[in-house]
């Protein structure tokens, strides 16, 4: 059988360089077009004729809106509403790369670690410089959990540290690595279905159909933890051990 | 689903605590080699002391996320 990471490299198509730095489309550069052309397609296209009595379209935009909103009121609060278009997009764009990967012949931009990171940092930063922002330098308290005594600062702040630099590595990979995985046992499996032929092939091919279905929910199910912890990390930045974020 | 659904919370920290542990972990480890590399020439100690926190910054979190979900 073929080299099950094999789908995941990327190739090419046309060489471009903008000042000395590579800008050559490939497959992902592609998909990640087509995602937010379908995004934004959807959402303007929804928009076009609001009815009191919304149209199915009208609907499904409304609860994805909703979604996101509540997500924000339960983990930040009335003042997260000021981040919501900011969200409300990371919260799109990866839903909708997780799903339409998922159409056999595209391609996930989720399973590559660059775009995941990119997401992933970009949050942290923001919630760094919102917090030094909004409390100044009585930020660096972050590192700090509220009633520890002295004589043990020397191993807490390390942990904090470690704990706080954590962050964004794990929404990272955890976006990468659910992605990844998935599409290779569906590789796998529909690789040995092929393999099995029509007397023991359909053994597998049962198993792909399941394990697709299960795909559909892990695309939602990270997409959803995606967001929700930007949502706390940005509130943890605003609140500052205050009332942390009550949700869950 | 809305997101007010208690599953779907439960469900989200239960995804969510993996990662967060083996995340700590390899931070602590990174920070301990870094350290023992280019800081001090100390050895593994750096790497041994680094993963021990590391290790522990992760059960915190996993503390911390049980304790968030308790609460109403």
């Amino acid at each position: 059988m073929d080299n099950p990471l094999h789908p995941f490299e990327l190739h090419n198509f046309v060489h471009l360089s903008l000042f000395g730095i590579d800008v050559s489309l490939n497959k992902a550069v592609l998909m990640m077009w087509v995602v937010i052309a379908v995004v934004a397609g959807l959402l303007l296209f929804a928009a076009a004729n609001r009815r009191l009595v919304p149209s199915r379209l009208q609907s499904l935009a409304e609860l994805l809106v909703e979604f996101v909103r509540g997500i924000i009121l339960d983990t930040m609060g009335e003042y997260g509403l000021r981040f919501f278009p900011f969200i409300a997009t990371l919260f799109l764009f990866i839903l909708f790369s997780n799903l339409l990967g998922l159409i056999p012949g595209s391609y996930t931009v989720t399973s590559q670690i660059v775009v995941t990171a990119v997401f992933s940092i970009t949050v942290y930063v923001i919630s760094l410089v919102l917090g030094f922002v909004l409390h100044g330098v009585k930020f660096l308290g972050i590192l700090v959990p509220p009633g520890t005594p002295a004589w043990l600062l020397p191993l807490m702040i390390p942990i904090e540290l470690i704990s706080q630099l954590a962050r964004p590595i794990s929404l990272a990979v955890r976006l990468f690595a659910n992605m990844t995985a998935g599409h290779v046992i569906l590789g796998v499996l529909f690789g040995l279905a092929i393999a099995g032929g029509a007397l023991i092939g359909w053994l597998p091919f049962a198993f792909t159909i399941a394990m697709y279905a299960l795909e559909v929910g892990i695309a939602f199910i990270q997409a959803y933890i995606f967001t929700v912890l930007t949502c706390v990390y940005l509130g943890d930045a605003v609140h500052l051990h205050g009332h942390e974020s009550h949700a869950h | 689903m809305p997101s007010s659904d208690p599953f779907y919370a439960g469900l989200g920290q239960a995804v969510r605590l993996g990662t967060e542990l083996l995340a700590a972990l390899i931070v602590g480890g990174a920070l301990g080699w870094l350290a023992d590399t280019y800081l001090f020439a100390s050895g593994p100690w750096g790497l041994v002391v680094g993963l021990i926190l590391g290790a522990v910054a992760g059960v915190l979190s996993a503390y911390r996320a049980g304790q968030r979900w308790s609460q109403p």
